[in-house]
């Protein structure tokens, strides 16, 4: 069986919660026995990760025949489906107005048009820059035509693109080549914006989902979301739940002496909107007129950082609640590691895999009823993202009730033994087996 | 020839509401009160009225030769008294035949045996003399909750008067021993033990209404043909069972109703082979076969007759442990109201929905009010906090009196004017704690 997978993000090339399945979930495929081909924006040199093919789109030369059928194909499409023209335009998630126009600002100053043609073969490339930058439309558009051509390069039974950035080019590959398409939902642009959706995002991931063969979400709240919204069929959507990497080298972190008699309670993750952090400070507010000897962190950047470093002042609760700011690497696993409990409040959380990373450390969980990850982990702590009451009454029982974490912890480490890359694998290929008509 | 001890154990627990630690000191209310009724209402319109009237008419036509035992909790009771009294009419009714024998357990259904036996035996003697003020007849024969039993239940038991001890035929500790005999607990030579026959049991309880199983349809007829095969070689065959089996665990439609009419018909038609009898006769007709030493706790659960659904995880351990402690405080202090709360609070129900276990294993007509066993566990130490706090302020209000009381000696008609203070202290209490829940809503509003 051979993938060709379209993905916007792979580590050490941005690794965010997206880059993340997709290196865990491949590299279960590639043990199953699968051959895959990802095909990202741009690659580095140096990180090839050995299980599987890594090709930059980034550069790759379009010849005069590839570029003929690419465009009498996929310019229709466009206007079918997509009805979207390329243009110079800063768009890109988590944007805010302010630094959207920053953003305007840069791009008008920038000079990253980068379109090199070779006059004598009649060969063109486009290079990408990759990651979410300013002119995000414009790379996803050409992402599409690169990634076309080396789909005509490479031979593949099915093609698995993931998040709407892909989908053009699936769509495009999948109309060139009839193979089928599996489109992967992490998180739909309602989890991202709440009502006041980019509809431009929006009408790509209609067409991907509704274009492509087979549907596959993170949970069933994106399921649901994917149904509503988009009208797609409930029987072309399978919810294969994402997984966690056990790390090899397992660091012990010593709690200073000075902060044994503490608890601390975490939050981390982008300070926006669909995150929830203002409700884990109202929750903080609450358990601070109950309980001594806690400190509050709060882990990660983002627009609404600003305004809650504001709200902590006025609430007079600075002493106990920290910003740590946005941390990476080791200073993640740290923190992890000398927190009591690890709370996500998110408002929408199509999946959310931080929980499962704070359960690698023995961390108990708090967890938004309204987050995918919810409804495989029974034996976390839930709670409405609204209720603030509920919530510091739980982090309260918590920090009070030593049986309690114990009681968790312990379940909690039996769940994550059935929550593994490898079962997500076993669905993906019996998805693509029934696809490809067992052309394994 | 062998003798039929059937016999139905009714317990409702009040549902509790969620307790959260801004209620502490705030509000004292633990009970759903809606939630509550509503169960009352629906368990007695599908299980209990129902049954109690096949029970009766089964009684009345066989004139005598129909008997059968009950266990009825405190808390069922108060239920019954509180939403539903004519389900107390009809337990009455038919205890006035003399058909049925009513047996002890420890009240409010608790396990406070194996954490505090005083409270343990208080729990029992006031069960005792409230069945004996509302049925007419103090128990001989004594059920643990959850059946649970080992020695020392026995030897307690046996202190406090009763003859007969009824509990489950676990393989553990019967072997190869059949458990339709009558057993001696060995240390306890007087206690006569009865022990459920688990298989029968459970094919009414657990599986009759279950379309996969070989036997399904289940009817009397078939049933009795089991009974005539198991009497052979026996004295007793004990069928225990919860009354939830009756309407609710096996629903009005599976036939349920019928079978139990029709039961004593296809068990007459094998006499002599086959009668009906209670535990107090039982243990006077039939010896016993041998004395059984059993230092493990057993339990009824169907699942494997140990006591993990309440006691498996340190949550439940913690809980028991935090409620028992408070034991000699609360019967030294002897106030009524601190004391109905307090038993409530140990009823066995509540442990067990902070059962880990309780993902799998969740019985649809016992259904865990709350959505994990977390919350349920979060739920039940805030509400001990609150009950704490109350014990705390009745002691010292009380030290505060009694100091009074032994300033003031010689003066002379002083106890009514201080019991009146005291009553007054109260209603004071109570305005306070309703003024703050009141401020608590307004705030929650502007927010």
């Amino acid at each position: 069986m051979q993938i060709l997978m379209l993905g916007w993000e792979f580590p050490p090339h941005i690794s965010g919660g997206l880059g993340t399945a997709c290196f865990g979930m491949t590299q279960a495929l590639a043990q199953k026995g699968a051959k895959v081909t990802f095909v990202l924006p741009k690659t580095n040199k140096g990180g090839d990760p050995g299980f599987l093919k890594l090709r930059s789109a980034s550069g790759t030369m379009i010849d005069y025949e590839a570029a003929r059928r690419i465009h009498s194909v996929g310019e229709p499409m466009w206007k079918d489906n997509v009805r979207f023209m390329p243009v110079m335009s800063p768009l890109m998630p988590y944007l805010t107005p302010e630094s959207y126009l920053q953003a305007i600002h840069d791009l008008e100053h920038s000079t990253n048009f980068s379109e090199h043609t070779n006059i004598e073969t009649g060969t063109f490339t486009y290079n990408l820059k990759g990651g979410y930058g300013p002119d995000l439309m414009t790379e996803v558009y050409r992402y599409c035509r690169l990634a076309a051509a080396i789909g005509l390069q490479e031979h593949f039974d099915v093609i698995h693109a993931h998040d709407w950035m892909t989908y053009p080019a699936g769509l495009l590959i999948h109309a060139l080549t009839g193979k089928p398409l599996v489109c992967h939902i992490h998180a739909t642009e309602y989890d991202r914006s709440g009502e006041n959706i980019n509809t431009q995002v929006a009408a790509i991931e209609r067409a991907g989902l509704l274009g492509c063969d087979r549907v596959v979400a993170v949970s069933r709240l994106t399921r649901d979301v994917v149904v509503q919204r988009y009208g797609v069929p409930r029987e072309k959507v399978t919810v294969v739940y994402n997984a966690v990497t056990r790390p090899e080298i397992e660091h012990r972190y010593v709690i200073p002496p000075r902060l044994r008699h503490e608890k601390r309670v975490l939050f981390l993750g982008r300070v926006t909107y669909q995150k929830g952090p203002e409700y884990f400070m109202e929750a903080a507010r609450l358990v601070l007129q109950k309980v001594e000897h806690v400190r509050f962190y709060m882990a990660g950047s983002g627009d609404m950082l600003p305004g809650l470093i504001r709200r902590a002042s006025q609430l007079r609760i600075g002493r106990r609640f920290h910003f740590a700011g946005f941390l990476r690497g080791e200073e993640v696993n740290r923190i992890f590691a000398l927190s009591d409990l690890y709370v996500m409040p998110s408002v929408s959380e199509p999946f959310g895999i931080t929980p499962l990373e704070a359960m690698l450390y023995d961390v108990p969980v708090l967890l938004s009823r309204q987050s995918g990850v919810s409804e495989i982990l029974h034996h976390a702590l839930k709670a409405d993202f609204w209720d603030t009451r509920d919530m510091a009454d739980k982090i309260c029982a918590v920090l009070q009730h030593p049986a309690l974490a114990q009681e968790i912890v312990a379940n909690c480490r039996e769940e994550m033994k059935t929550i593994r890359w490898e079962n997500a694998a076993e669905q993906l290929i019996s998805i693509y087996q029934s696809l490809a008509g067992g052309a394994a | 020839m062998s003798a039929i001890n059937l016999c139905l154990a009714i317990h409702e627990p009040y549902c509790l509401r969620r307790y959260t630690i801004f209620d502490i000191g705030e509000s004292s209310v633990y009970e759903d009160d809606d939630r509550s009724c509503h169960m009352a209402m629906y368990y007695a319109k599908h299980c209990y009225l129902p049954t109690f009237d096949i029970l009766y008419r089964l009684i009345k036509r066989y004139s005598g030769d129909f008997v059968f035992s009950l266990s009825i909790s405190d808390s069922a009771l108060d239920l019954f008294e509180q939403y539903t009294p004519e389900v107390l009419d009809n337990l009455r009714a038919m205890a006035e035949t003399g058909c049925v024998e009513f047996i002890g357990e420890p009240g409010p259904h608790t396990l406070a045996f194996i954490y505090a036996k005083e409270e343990f035996i208080h729990q029992v003697n006031d069960h005792s003399k409230r069945i004996e003020s509302l049925f007419g007849k103090m128990p001989t024969s004594f059920r643990n909750s959850e059946l649970l039993y080992n020695n020392e239940i026995a030897q307690s038991i046996e202190q406090i008067g009763f003859t007969t001890i009824l509990s489950e035929g676990a393989k553990e500790i019967l072997g190869w021993r059949s458990p339709n005999f009558v057993y001696a607990a060995s240390v306890a030579p007087s206690i006569r033990l009865l022990l459920r026959n688990p298989e029968l049991s459970s094919n009414v309880s657990q599986r009759f209404s279950e379309k996969s199983w070989s036997e399904w349809p289940l009817t009397a007829e078939k049933y009795a043909e089991w009974l005539v095969g198991t009497s052979e070689n026996s004295d007793c065959i004990n069928l225990f069972f919860d009354c939830h089996a009756f309407g609710l665990r096996n629903r009005r439609r599976s036939g349920i109703f019928d079978f139990l009419e029709n039961l004593p018909r296809a068990v007459f038609a094998h006499k002599p082979a086959l009668s009906f009898m209670t535990p107090r006769h039982i243990v006077k007709k039939y010896d016993f076969k041998d004395s059984l030493t059993i230092p493990n706790l057993i339990s009824w659960n169907d699942e494997g007759s140990d006591i993990r659904g309440w006691l498996g995880n340190e949550m439940q351990k913690d809980a028991l442990t935090n409620v028992y402690q408070l034991s000699h405080r609360v019967r030294a202090l002897n106030d009524a109201e601190l004391l109905k709360d307090y038993t409530r609070l140990q009823t066995s129900d509540y442990f067990h929905y902070m059962s880990t276990r309780w993902f799998s294993e969740s019985q649809p007509d016992r259904p865990n009010p709350y959505l994990s066993p977390y919350d349920a566990y979060i739920s039940y130490m805030n509400m001990l906090k609150d009950f704490e706090h109350r014990l705390l302020l009745e002691e010292e209000s009380k030290k505060k009196s009694q100091l009074e009381a032994e300033r003031e000696d010689d003066k002379s008609p002083k106890t009514q004017v201080k019991s009146q203070a005291k009553r007054q202290g109260r209603g004071k209490v109570q305005a306070v704690s309703i003024d703050a829940m009141s401020g608590r809503l307004a705030a929650r509003d502007d927010a």
